[in-house]
């Protein structure tokens, strides 16, 4: 029986290594200037516009802009290096994420010149952060269900709805709504969904804190109430949401964050090791060689995606695995030790507290493990 | 890999596949000597031997091999005893030829010892010397053994004086690394062929009224399998860049060797405990090949010790280096 793989391995180019130790070398920098703490999954919880604009102007944010619209104009494979080197070392890359990964992808793919011109500049010098207006109350997996209405008027559009999860929304400057603008076709409900550009400081955009169960604000409620954008705030086609949303699904579902949430927690645990406050536990081990693996695929996923390729159900794959293994980490662990442990260092604790109150997005945001299981038997003809 | 190597590698791949899915007796038992004959006159017995080939084409076959379960040493032959009797200056192999590790001069667990043609044995010596022995069944004591999927994994005593040599102990440690490597990448193959046998089942047995392929339950098991086996080939294959690119002493070359030796044996559980879910009863007969696959993959995990041993010395070596460095330690390509 001829045995099909789902994915080929692909490594690095040796031309990428001084890419690794740049980044490598500007960390240590900012880190000995007290310009950061590593934290556990630091993409999510690691809010700092100075890093990201220090990052900017080292030319890491936005970094397959083209150069015409402030750029660097480098390859998907570099920004692949370059994330994987900051999300090792837990630096705070949450205030530019959204922009860089999903943004600044989604004007070049999707929006007008005068939208390219005007957005993505600000976003490759970190000056204007973004956040993503798709869950609702009633619509998370089910994200056709949105329920939110884009009314066409005079100039423009209105928009009246409620978002919800919208991480950095109170931070951000501007986010992207997934609006309903035709009704509801009861065997086509992808058709009439559409992309919009909207300022966070419209008039009728409200903003509310959602706390996080460690007390932390993320999240927030976004209540819409007939927020106005004009037509140049339309992304893409009218009607062509659920196609330009579901394109970029490949991207954000196999990058290194799906992988690297939780390493920082397992390097802290190696210095345990290392400095005898913890017994080497062979699990660790696995853990280590199953992110490595991980990571192995979510590179070679990058590969297949920079040929320009599909790969939607390997990048499904590696999410599949990465977010799970996350929290094997902070499990594992916390069967070697607690947020309360005299033995090990405060680091230790510290970061073994961030893992437990992050562990239950891991599997959820991006993405259910459930939903994505039905990706793949899809993609695999089961359904 | 230059597009030149690609072709040679998928070349191997295609003709192995080829030859095996033809040619591979599914219900005999023992040495396979009419695939061994197809597939040695096509030059794919020796290709590291001969020369003609290197890790990424010997990898190719190793995979398809693993994906047809053929009862071929195709892993101990080339790049095992054929590469330990030239490490150690000793005559080339007389027809089929295994390998086995040789501890206070009994050698366990050599695969295929009874009916292969030429045993080679590495062991420690002494404490601080290792030796290649080379030897035939007629001139040891070989007693029978069976791994689980009823494959010879002999126990052999050298009964009479044989070509041996002196190597250092990096051979000993290589001929470790070797087998971690064959074994994660035919395992990779077999992961696959469990793949297509768990979808076929699941899409043509009805129940309730519909194919379980249906079941949200059933499918959440098939796309684990999936995804564990593309953990396992993606970690082989990169195992093998770094073979192919560094020393095997070099830490890229050991870190990735027990990242894909530690991916297959861990993966193999989940694959086997689910394929064996979806195929219910059937799959747990004789007759139903899966037993074929995941009795070989658990065999082979068996091969290269205890998964503990391998991951504590993963640990081990990630322990080692700064914990500021273990990023780079683990993904970088290496010197």
């Amino acid at each position: 029986m001829a045995s099909k793989v789902l994915l080929r391995a692909s490594r690095d180019r040796e031309e990428l290594d001084p890419l690794r130790q740049d980044v490598r070398t500007f960390l240590a920098e900012q880190r000995d200037a007290g310009a950061f703490a590593p934290v556990v999954d630091s993409w999510g919880n690691g809010w700092s516009p100075s890093f990201s604009r220090a990052l900017a102007a080292r030319g890491w944010v936005g970094m397959t802009v083209p150069a015409a619209y402030g750029g660097a104009g480098r390859t998907f494979l570099e920004r692949f290096a370059v994330t994987g080197e900051l999300l090792a070392a837990g630096a705070p890359v949450s205030a530019h994420w959204v922009a860089d990964r999903q943004i600044a992808p989604s004007l070049l793919r999707h929006g007008s010149e005068q939208q390219r011109q005007r957005f993505l500049p600000p976003i490759t010098r970190a000056e204007e952060f973004w956040a993503i207006g798709m869950s609702e109350p009633g619509s998370g997996s089910d994200l056709a269900s949105v329920r939110t209405r884009a009314q066409r008027v005079a100039g423009g559009w209105e928009i009246t709805g409620t978002k919800v999860w919208t991480s950095g929304a109170h931070a951000a400057h501007f986010f992207i709504v997934l609006a309903r603008t035709a009704p509801v076709n009861a065997g086509h409900r992808h058709r009439g969904l559409s992309q919009f550009i909207v300022p966070l400081t419209s008039p009728g955009v409200s903003i509310s804190p959602i706390l996080n169960m460690s007390g932390e604000r993320h999240f927030n409620e976004v209540v819409l109430d007939e927020v106005f954008v004009g037509d140049d705030m339309l992304l893409g086609e009218e009607g062509g949401g659920w196609q330009q949303v579901t394109s970029e699904l490949g991207f954000e579902r196999s990058g290194p964050e799906r992988v690297l949430s939780t390493f920082v927690l397992l390097r802290q645990a190696v210095q345990e090791i290392r400095d005898r406050h913890l017994d080497p536990d062979p699990r660790l081990g696995a853990l280590i060689a199953r992110i490595v693996g991980l990571h192995g695929m979510s590179r070679s996923v990058a590969h297949t995606l920079s040929r320009g390729e599909s790969a939607d159900v390997a990048a499904a794959l590696v999410k599949l695995l990465g977010t799970q293994t996350e929290g094997d980490v902070v499990e594992v662990l916390g069967e070697l030790t607690s947020e309360a442990d005299p033995s090990v260092s405060q680091a230790m604790r510290d970061h073994f507290r961030e893992g437990v109150m992050a562990r239950p997005g891991f599997t959820i945001r991006g993405g259910t493990t459930q939903v994505l299981s039905g990706v793949v038997a899809r993609g695999m003809g089961m359904r | 890999m230059s597009s030149s190597d690609m072709d040679a590698t998928e070349d191997v791949r295609e003709l192995a596949g080829d030859i095996l899915a033809d040619a591979a007796e599914p219900d005999g038992s023992g040495l396979d000597r009419a695939v061994w004959k197809l597939l040695s006159s096509s030059g794919l017995t020796d290709i590291t031997s001969s020369g003609d080939g290197g890790w990424a084409e010997a990898a190719a076959l190793l995979t398809q091999g693993g994906a047809s379960a053929a009862r071929v040493p195709v892993a101990e032959h080339d790049l095992l005893a054929g590469w330990l009797l030239r490490a150690a200056g000793l005559s080339p192999a007389n027809g089929i030829a295994t390998a086995g590790l040789m501890i206070d001069g009994v050698a366990t667990n050599v695969p295929w010892a009874r009916e292969a043609d030429q045993l080679v044995l590495i062991g420690k010596e002494t404490e601080d010397s290792v030796r290649v022995w080379s030897t035939s069944p007629q001139d040891c004591e070989v007693t029978p053994h069976s791994n689980l999927a009823d494959e010879p994994r002999d126990t052999v005593r050298l009964e009479r004086p044989t070509e041996s040599g002196v190597v250092g102990f990096d051979v000993l440690e290589e001929f470790r690394l070797r087998l971690m490597v064959c074994r994660a990448l035919q395992t990779a193959g077999a992961a696959y062929t469990v793949l297509e046998l768990t979808k076929a089942y699941a899409a043509e047995r009805v129940q309730f009224g519909r194919p379980i392929a249906q079941f949200q339950s059933v499918q959440e098991l098939v796309a684990t399998i999936a995804a564990e086996a593309t953990l396992i080939s993606v970690a082989a294959d990169d195992a093998v860049t770094r073979v192919r690119q560094h020393s095997w002493s070099d830490p890229a070359t050991i870190v990735g060797v027990l990242v894909a030796a530690s991916c297959a044996g861990h993966a193999t559980s989940i694959i086997v405990r689910n394929s064996h879910q979806v195929l219910g009863a059937m799959g747990y007969t004789m007759e139903h090949p899966l037993h074929r696959f995941t009795n070989r993959m658990l065999s082979w995990s068996a091969d290269v010790g205890p998964l503990k041993e391998i991951d504590a010395r993963l640990l081990a070596e990630a322990c080692a280096g700064s914990a500021g460095d273990l990023w780079g330690l683990l993904i970088d390509s290496g010197a």
